[in-house]
């Protein structure tokens, strides 16, 4: 059974400019002994602090706060990309993220080749994929040019494929970074659909979104996030008055 | 899935012991981003990936001809001996220098998915055996040209590919890691190995007054090469093989895990 927990997670991303990533600049740093002042120290950036979510099969919780409030990183938690500085992240279920749809793209290869790269990334087996090849590339809409190298595709048949691969894996966890809306008319109404069918199937679905009236379309809960502190999760009849509230105090 | 905070310093191993599993687990998607890579490298291009033994062809022919003319040595003596030193050679060092490269190639999946960081070591390293194999033609040629057949110990070449890639596996992970952190790392790799190629008896046989010399006597890189040259040469595996190499193999793995355990939280910050 699918489950996400979140208990008091705590991440901190160290700040390395481009300017602290030479070796030079370490060294002196070292052989001196001094500080050269803040920009030689390495500072760190407080991501996300004492997180908690609990969330079972049936949840669609909708993350909102300003840009730079943690939401993507929570995200990022909850898809394994980040392990945490403190406390726990517990994802039980297959996920599916849609955090970039362009991720293990490679512009010179086939639309085809494309499809089974982006596939394997995803965590499917060469078995799943050939099973699903055809459905995917029926969906994309491509036809003979799913033989050509992407990079000869307009944008938005590159989203296309990139959408109709992505959204292919059926997970039981679904992470999504704002609402996706690829193609043009004809296909925009397919990908809404299918979008829509993944979000119903999906035990879990967490999304980050700007728009309060997309997460009280699709989402039953919600939290809000400030300078990375998260609200508790809330219904999504309470969102008004999780909004009205004041923003959550930084505590550095 | 479950990541948590760091617990204990013995956590961590288990961490990395389930970052290693689950890199072989996924062996297939190491090998299909590996062939991509060489694909969409020579994409367009009708020789593709053979260009590389083209290149590596004409090098063997360049150094071989000229030295052996330079240095009064036989051909036949001088250009197998060239012939397999620069094979190899080119085989570590570009092994080397893209292992570096590894995890700041792969940051965009490495930011956004659980995949773990080892699996782009393992990559590199497929990657590159793709190339080796291609190479392997020269090898095969300039054996049967100069009929040299020096019996069953030219198997004694299997072992020491195989510890030669159980080395770059380490030096791969370690500069992989520093690279990330420093980005001066791969220009200097890239000096250090230019240096080593010019000082390393890869492509001068050493003369007799040179044996005892640390460069000579106790290289890690000269032996690295030897333990493949010497028994498809003379079909005797070198006794440094045993004596340098496997335990640099020993040391530089324990190190890169120990390095690995400290800094696998903090690599997707550093790209």
């Amino acid at each position: 059974m699918a489950s996400i927990s979140v208990r008091n997670l705590s991440l901190h991303f160290p700040i390395i400019g481009a300017d602290s990533q030479s070796l030079k600049r370490y060294l002196k740093q070292v052989a001196i002994g001094g500080r050269l002042g803040d920009r030689g120290r390495q500072g760190s950036l407080v991501a996300l602090r004492d997180v908690n979510v609990e969330l079972a099969p049936g949840d669609r919780l909708g993350l909102i706060g300003s840009n730079g409030s943690g939401k993507t990183t929570l995200l990022r938690c909850m898809a394994g990309a980040y392990a945490p500085d403190q406390g726990e992240v517990e994802v039980l279920g297959r996920i599916a993220s849609l955090l970039d749809l362009s991720m293990g793209i490679d512009p010179s290869a086939t639309g085809l080749e494309n499809i089974r790269l982006r596939g394997l990334v995803a965590g499917l087996t060469p078995k799943e994929i050939a099973a699903k090849i055809e459905e995917i590339a029926d969906f994309s809409g491509l036809g003979p040019f799913l033989a050509m190298p992407m990079k000869t595709y307009s944008s938005g048949m590159q989203a296309r494929l990139a959408f109709a691969t992505a959204t292919s894996v059926e997970a039981e966890i679904l992470l999504m970074d704002e609402w996706i809306a690829v193609g043009d008319a004809d296909f925009r109404q397919q990908a809404q659909n299918r979008l829509t069918s993944l979000v119903e199937q999906a035990h879990i679905l967490v999304i980050a979104s700007h728009e309060p009236s997309l997460l009280r379309k699709i989402c039953n809960k919600v939290m809000r996030m400030d300078h990375g502190q998260a609200s508790e999760v809330v219904d999504i009849e309470q969102m008004d008055e999780l909004m009205a509230r004041p923003a959550i105090q930084a505590t550095m | 899935m479950r990541l948590s905070g760091r617990r204990s310093y013995i956590s961590e191993f288990s961490e990395t012991g389930r970052d290693i599993s689950e890199t072989f687990g996924r062996f297939p998607l190491a090998v299909n981003l590996a062939v991509q890579d060489i694909l969409s490298r020579y994409r367009g291009s009708i020789l593709g990936p053979w260009w590389i033994t083209i290149m590596t062809m004409t090098l063997v022919l360049g150094i071989g001809i000229n030295y052996s003319a330079l240095l009064h040595q036989k051909v036949e003596q001088l250009l197998p001996f060239v012939a397999l030193g620069i094979v190899f050679w080119g085989y570590l060092s570009v092994s080397i220098s893209e292992g570096g490269d590894a995890f700041i190639a792969g940051s965009g999946m490495i930011k956004q998915s659980a995949i773990p960081l080892p699996l782009f070591i393992l990559r590199c390293q497929i990657r590159n055996l793709i190339n080796l194999a291609h190479q392997i033609v020269i090898v095969v040629a300039v054996l049967l040209w100069f009929k040299i057949f020096p019996g069953p110990g030219m198997l004694w070449a299997l072992p020491g590919l195989a510890l030669l890639m159980v080395n770059l596996g380490w030096i791969g992970l370690m500069l992989a890691m520093i690279s990330a952190r420093f980005r001066d790392m791969p220009q200097i790799v890239a000096a250090v190995l230019q240096l080593v190629f010019f000082l390393s008896p890869i492509f001068w046989t050493p003369p007799a007054s040179l044996l005892d010399s640390p460069l000579v006597a106790a290289n890690p890189f000269f032996f690295s090469i030897q333990s493949i040259r010497e028994p498809l040469l003379h079909g005797v595996m070198p006794p440094q093989t045993v004596t340098i190499l496997l335990p640099i193999a020993v040391v530089g793995w324990v190190s890169a895990i120990l390095v690995y355990n400290q800094t696998r939280r903090r690599v997707v910050h550093y790209l």
